[in-house]
C-alpha cells in the first residue's frame, strides 16, 4: 500500500507542531494580503474562508511554521483558492512570491484565470487544483495536468467509481480527497452563497451558513402531504455541520489516493489537531490489514467518540456506502 | 454593438409560443446533467427556431465522463450536418474537448457560462450596502483576473461571456474583442450533487425522469433578502429589479432565462 498522509488545516504558527505529532504529513494554511479586509470585506475572503481565524496574518508567520514542518520533513501548502478582479490579482500574485521565497511546496488554487496568472508570473512552486475547479471528468483534470497542475484535490460530491477512473486515465496526477469535517451539500466551484455576513452584521447567529438556515419550504405545485414533507425535510437545513468520509479510506487507499485532507482552518486548534489524531488512528488501522466489515465497523465508532452522535448519511461524503 | 436579446427555452412548444423581440434561443441545460436535452431534441429546436429566423444557443451543463461524451456527440453530430449556432460551456474538460480536441469539427462557437465566470451571485451580499460597501463593490465585478485569462479565451476562440445580474448589482468592463450576455431575471445560486427530488420520488429507479421541473421548490427565511427556488440540484432566485442596462463595454446581450423556460412562466 502507497503511504498515506493526512493533510491538517493550519491557522496558527503554535499549531503546527501539535499537529504534526497528531499524525498530519501536509500542511494547508491560508494567508491574508495586507489589507484586504479593508480593501474588500472577508464575506469576499482570497481564501474562501470567511472569518480572521482561518488564516496567518503576515508572512513571517508562514515562514516560521515551513521553518518548524520542514525540520520534521512534513511539507506545507498555500490555499490561495479563489477568483481575483483585476484589481486583486496582482497583489496575489505578490503575496504568493513572497510565499514561494519563504519555502511553501505548493499553491492550491480554486481557478484557472489565477493558475494561468501565476505562470505568467514566471511561479515555480508546484500547483495543486481544488474544489474550485469541479474536477469531475478525465477531460478536465487532463486540462488542468496539461496548464500545470501535478495535483488534483478532487471534490467533496465526486464518487468513487469516478475516483478509480482519473487515476486510472491519469496515472501521472496526484489526487486528495476530503475525509473529514466541512462536508457541504453545495459544489464548492458552483456554490455563490455568501458566508460570514451576519458576523460583520454583527447579528445572531455568528454561523450563518446559507446551506445550514432552517427554510422554510414550499411546494409550488400540487403534491402529496407525504412528499411534500419529504422534500421539506430533505431542503430545510441542508447542512449537516459534521461531515466524514473515514469509511471510504478502504476503497479510496486502494482507489490510488495518498493524501486526505481534514477540513476546518478556521476551527480552534484543539478540534483540529483532534480531527487529525481520529483520521490517523483510522489510517493505522487500516495497515493493519483489518477487514473491510471491521474497518467499517471502527470508523461508525471513530465518528460516534468524535461528533458525540451516531452518523447519518447526510455527513456522509461517499453516500454510495450507504446503499 | 447592436444590442441583442434571447430567451432561454426548455421545449420546442415554448419556442412556438413565444411573442416577438427576441434574436436568438437558449436551449439545454446548465447545470444538471440529467437535464441534458438529446440530439433529436436539440436537433428538433434549431430547425425551429431557424423557421422563426432566430439563432441557436445550445447550453451544456458540468459533466461527468458521461455528459462529456453525450455533450460531444450532440455537438458532433449538429456539427456533421452543417448546423451552426453557439455552445455555452459549464464544464473546464467540455471547454477543452470543443475549443482545442475538437476544435476543427465543432461548428458552434464557443461561450464561457456562467458556471465559469463565477460571480459572487448570491443573495446576501446586498445586506453589507450600509457596513460594508467595499464587499458590495467587489462582488458586482466579475472575477476574470488581469490578462492572462483572457489572452487564453482568445486564444481558444471563446469571445463571448456570460453573467448573472445579481441583486447587489453587476460591473463588468470587457476588453475590445469580448463580448458580454447578462441573464434576467433569474439569477444562478447554487448547485449540488446530490437532487432532493430525485432522492424522494425515485423509490430506487436509476434513471431520472426530471420530475423536479414539476416540482419547483421555494425556499425562504428572514435571513435570505428575497425567497430561493430550487429545482431539483439548482438553487436561483428571482431578481425583482429592472432589466440591466447593457451600457458597461463589451455587454451586448440580455438572456431572459427563467428556469422553467420560456419568456413570462412563473415570473
Amino acid at each position: 500500500m502507497q503511504e498515506l498522509k493526512i493533510c491538517a488545516p493550519l491557522s496558527r504558527t503554535d499549531e503546527t507542531i501539535p499537529l504534526i505529532e497528531a499524525g498530519a504529513g501536509e500542511i494547508y494554511t491560508g494567508l491574508l494580503p495586507p489589507g484586504w479586509n479593508r480593501e474588500y470585506g472577508l464575506v469576499c475572503s482570497p481564501t474562501r474562508r470567511y472569518g480572521r481565524s482561518a488564516h496567518l496574518a503576515r508572512l513571517e508567520e508562514l515562514e516560521r511554521v515551513v521553518r518548524d514542518a520542514h525540520s520534521r520533513g512534513v511539507v506545507v501548502f498555500l490555499a490561495q483558492n479563489e477568483r481575483y478582479s483585476a484589481e486583486q490579482e496582482p497583489e496575489v500574485i505578490k503575496l504568493v512570491k513572497g510565499a514561494e521565497a519563504v519555502g511553501i511546496d505548493a499553491v492550491i488554487l480554486g481557478d484557472v484565470a489565477f493558475l494561468l496568472a501565476l505562470k505568467r508570473a514566471g511561479l515555480k512552486t508546484r500547483l495543486f487544483m481544488g474544489t474550485g475547479g469541479n474536477i469531475f471528468n478525465t477531460a478536465s483534470a487532463r486540462f488542468f495536468m496539461d496548464a500545470g497542475v501535478s495535483r488534483v484535490i478532487v471534490p467533496r460530491h465526486i464518487r468513487i467509481p469516478e475516483i478509480r477512473k482519473l487515476r486510472r486515465d491519469l496515472p501521472g496526477l496526484e489526487l486528495e480527497s476530503f475525509i473529514f469535517r466541512g462536508l457541504c451539500p453545495y459544489i464548492d466551484g458552483m456554490c455563490r452563497f455568501q458566508h460570514g455576513i451576519n458576523q460583520v452584521l454583527g447579528r445572531e447567529p455568528l454561523e450563518d451558513i446559507a446551506c445550514g438556515l432552517d427554510f422554510h419550504v414550499e411546494i409550488e405545485n400540487d403534491c402529496s402531504r407525504k412528499l411534500k414533507k419529504e422534500l421539506g425535510e430533505r431542503y430545510s437545513r441542508r447542512q449537516s455541520f459534521t461531515g466524514c468520509g473515514l469509511c471510504a479510506l478502504y476503497d479510496l487507499a486502494d482507489a490510488g489516493i495518498g493524501s486526505f485532507k481534514v477540513v476546518g482552518r478556521e476551527m480552534p486548534s484543539r478540534e483540529k489537531i483532534e480531527g487529525v489524531e481520529t483520521v490517523k488512528k483510522i489510517i493505522d488501522l487500516l495497515q493493519t490489514g483489518i477487514s473491510k466489515k471491521e474497518f467499517m465497523k471502527a470508523c461508525h465508532d471513530a465518528y460516534l467518540e468524535f461528533y458525540e452522535e451516531r452518523c447519518i448519511r447526510k455527513a456522509c461524503y461517499y453516500p454510495e456506502l450507504w446503499y | 454593438m447592436t444590442p441583442q436579446s434571447a430567451v432561454f427555452i426548455r421545449s420546442k412548444e415554448q419556442l412556438a409560443s413565444l411573442s416577438g423581440g427576441f434574436d436568438r434561443v437558449y436551449f439545454g441545460e446548465e447545470f444538471c446533467e440529467d437535464l441534458m436535452p438529446s440530439f433529436r431534441q436539440a436537433r428538433s429546436v434549431y430547425y425551429a427556431a431557424q423557421e422563426k429566423n432566430l439563432g441557436f444557443t445550445l447550453l451544456t451543463p458540468l459533466c461527468s465522463d458521461k455528459g462529456i461524451k453525450k455533450s460531444l456527440d450532440i455537438l458532433l453530430r449538429l456539427s456533421d450536418e452543417g448546423i451552426k449556432g453557439e455552445v455555452v460551456l459549464s464544464d473546464w474538460g467540455l471547454l477543452d474537448e470543443v475549443t482545442l480536441t475538437h476544435r476543427k469539427k465543432i461548428s458552434f462557437e464557443p461561450v464561457l457560462g456562467r458556471a465559469l465566470t463565477r460571480q459572487k451571485s448570491g443573495p446576501r451580499l446586498i445586506l453589507l450596502s450600509e457596513v460594508q460597501p467595499a464587499a458590495v463593490e467587489t462582488g458586482k465585478r466579475v472575477p476574470l483576473g488581469a490578462g492572462a485569462f483572457m489572452d487564453f479565451l482568445k486564444e481558444r476562440g471563446v469571445s463571448r461571456l456570460e453573467v448573472d445580474n445579481p441583486l447587489h448589482g453587476l460591473d463588468i468592463r470587457l476588453p475590445d474583442g469580448f463580448h458580454g450576455s447578462v441573464y434576467y431575471p433569474w439569477v444562478y445560486v447554487s448547485l449540488s450533487r446530490i437532487c432532493p427530488v430525485f432522492e424522494t420520488v425515485s423509490q430506487g429507479k436509476k434513471r431520472c425522469k426530471r420530475d423536479c421541473i414539476q416540482l419547483p421548490v421555494r425556499l425562504t427565511h428572514p435571513d435570505m433578502p428575497v425567497p430561493l427556488a430550487a429545482f431539483g440540484r439548482t438553487v436561483f432566485y428571482e431578481n425583482p429589479g429592472p432589466v440591466p442596462s447593457l451600457d458597461m463595454p463589451g455587454l451586448d446581450r440580455v438572456v431572459y432565462f427563467n428556469p422553467l423556460g420560456g419568456h413570462d412562466a412563473g415570473t
